[in-house]
């Protein structure tokens, strides 16, 4: 439960991050509905699914995850 | 909005953790909204960030869309909402399991219930303090108001939805206990049989309207039936907004002596008991008293009440006698409208019938509302009334469930009816009955003692033979 927790923690973050990208210009608005989508659905999703999807969405933000 | 800010002040009864508790889990698992949505309103959340999270997450779920923290970002982001992650983050780390929603939805209902009551205390208080405060009476009426719909519960459509077999037990029930004799008929009897008949008694919730011209006999049918259900022991409760209470008194007491002249007994005329009354007549007059003072009859005869007065008293009745049986108010036009009367009066007068019939629902009995009908009917040669002539008055027949006309030929045509014999022939035209019937009985007034009786079916025809 509270790997759970902190998933969730983390997803809010990430969200957070991806939005000042946006805002920074860093990200379209298309990525950044993508990768909420994404994040939406992450519990469908393994790990590989999970870099693919997100690579397909913004090549830029997955190489800077990776 | 500031994501924190809390509304009024911390003295309030709050429990903010147990609001992150809730929207956590809500979040979390978002079929839990179907268990919590119609009990927990925004409202329950005293913190605004979390209200406008909780307004979120409803609006998702009436429209089917997703409930997750990227959906509830977005909207919180979108309406300029300051650190919507810092609110949100707070929210993953509050809860545990998701055996706390229970448990968290109480706090939350009993918390809001608690302000509700605050609230309550602190306009009635800065209401008595106004120096430009109304009438004691109206500011007792408006307290009295505020307290009721701060305690009313505010239970959702989970109270409201029943099952069929739920329903039909009920029924079975009843029915079981009029086979008993446990119940009066279906409803309330007012110890007229043709009137009985017609109606199978008065039903609880029920605003029934007697209406008539003036002078007709309303108030006399009205203190007839009062008296006979109060005989049986049931509370009843009389509004007079025209006369006074001694004036009903006397006319109740007159109203039993006839009892004796049917019995043969040496008469107490009205002329005497206004007079002066012999020792003998004194006697029986005394035993009249002894016998009608216990009856459970209140009698509330001030002018000029508003709706709301005559609910606040009501209300406060009922509590002190919850076997109240019965509410009569004698009449509609005398009710004191409400101040701000911009509408036309139909309007008004209509508004004024809905809030008695909803006296008469929430309190659980029969309320009998007398009115007087305009002068419409007299321009007609048959001077019977109809319910158009009720909505020349008002709209007041559409909240009605009763609608009874009271009608003497001899009111009109007093010669006539000597010579066909039809004095005191009076007819109760029920215009509309939506659990019943509609149609005519007869009784007979004895105007004298302002006494209805039950007009036998061989008196009417020995009345239609004599024309």
């Amino acid at each position: 439960m509270a790997l759970d927790r902190e998933l969730d923690k983390t997803k809010v973050m990430f969200i957070d991050t991806c939005r000042r990208l946006l805002e920074l210009g860093e990200l379209s608005e298309e990525e950044y509905l993508g990768i909420c989508d994404l994040l939406d659905r992450l519990d469908e999703l393994d790990k590989e699914s999970f870099e693919q999807e997100l690579r397909r969405i913004s090549r830029g933000l997955s190489d800077l995850i990776s | 909005m500031n994501s924190s800010e809390v509304m009024q002040d911390f003295d309030l009864p709050m429990d903010l953790a147990a609001e992150r508790q809730v929207l956590g889990i809500l979040i979390k698992h978002p079929s839990q909204v179907d268990q919590v949505a119609d009990r927990l309103r925004p409202s329950h959340f005293v913190d605004l960030g979390h209200r406008r999270i909780y307004e979120i997450i409803l609006d998702l779920y009436h429209k089917q869309g997703r409930i997750s923290y990227s959906q509830i970002y977005n909207r919180l982001v979108a309406e300029g909402v300051e650190s919507p992650a810092e609110l949100l983050i707070a929210l993953t780390e509050s809860f545990v399991s998701l055996s706390e929603l229970e448990p968290c939805v109480e706090i939350l209902i009993r918390q809001e219930g608690l302000r509700r009551i605050i609230k309550a205390c602190d306009t009635i208080r800065a209401m008595a303090l106004d120096p430009k405060a109304e009438d004691l009476a109206a500011l007792q009426a408006r307290a009295q108001e505020l307290i009721f719909d701060a305690t009313q519960a505010q239970g959702g459509p989970e109270n409201e939805v029943k099952n069929l077999l739920e329903v039909l037990s009920q029924c079975y029930l009843n029915l079981l206990r009029r086979r008993e004799g446990q119940e009066d008929a279906y409803g309330l009897s007012v110890r007229f049989p043709s009137i009985d008949g017609m109606t199978t008694g008065f039903k609880k919730k029920d605003l029934i309207i007697l209406a008539a011209r003036p002078s007709m006999g309303k108030t006399a049918l009205l203190l007839n039936m009062v008296t006979n259900v109060a005989k049986r022991g049931i509370p009843v409760l009389v509004f007079s907004l025209e006369m006074d209470a001694e004036q009903l008194g006397d006319r109740i007491v007159l109203s039993e002596l006839f009892t004796y002249k049917q019995d043969g007994q040496h008469v107490v005329s009205a002329h005497e008991y206004q007079t002066k009354l012999s020792d003998e007549q004194f006697q029986l007059t005394q035993k009249v008293f002894n016998d009608l003072y216990h009856l459970p009859i209140a009698i509330v005869d001030k002018r000029g009440l508003t709706v709301a007065e005559i609910r606040a008293k009501a209300r406060r009745f009922k509590a002190e006698n919850p076997d109240l049986g019965l509410i009569v108010i004698d009449y509609l036009q005398l009710i004191k409208p409400p101040g701000n009367a911009n509408r036309s009066w139909a309007l008004i007068v209509g508004e004024m019938v809905r809030e008695l019939r909803d006296l008469a629902g929430e309190l659980d009995v029969p309320l009998i509302l007398c009115s007087q009908l305009n002068r419409g009917v007299e321009s007609r040669e048959n001077k019977r009334p109809m319910m158009s002539d009720l909505r020349d008055s008002g709209n007041i027949e559409e909240f009605a469930d009763v609608v009874m006309f009271l009608y003497r030929d001899d009111y009109y045509y007093p010669e006539l009816a000597r010579e066909k014999g039809t004095e005191g022939l009076a007819e109760v035209i029920f215009a509309k009955q939506r659990k019943g019937a509609t149609g005519v009985v007869q009784l007979r007034f004895i105007k004298e003692y302002t006494r209805f009786i039950e007009e036998t079916k061989r008196q009417v025809e020995v009345a239609h033979g004599a024309r």
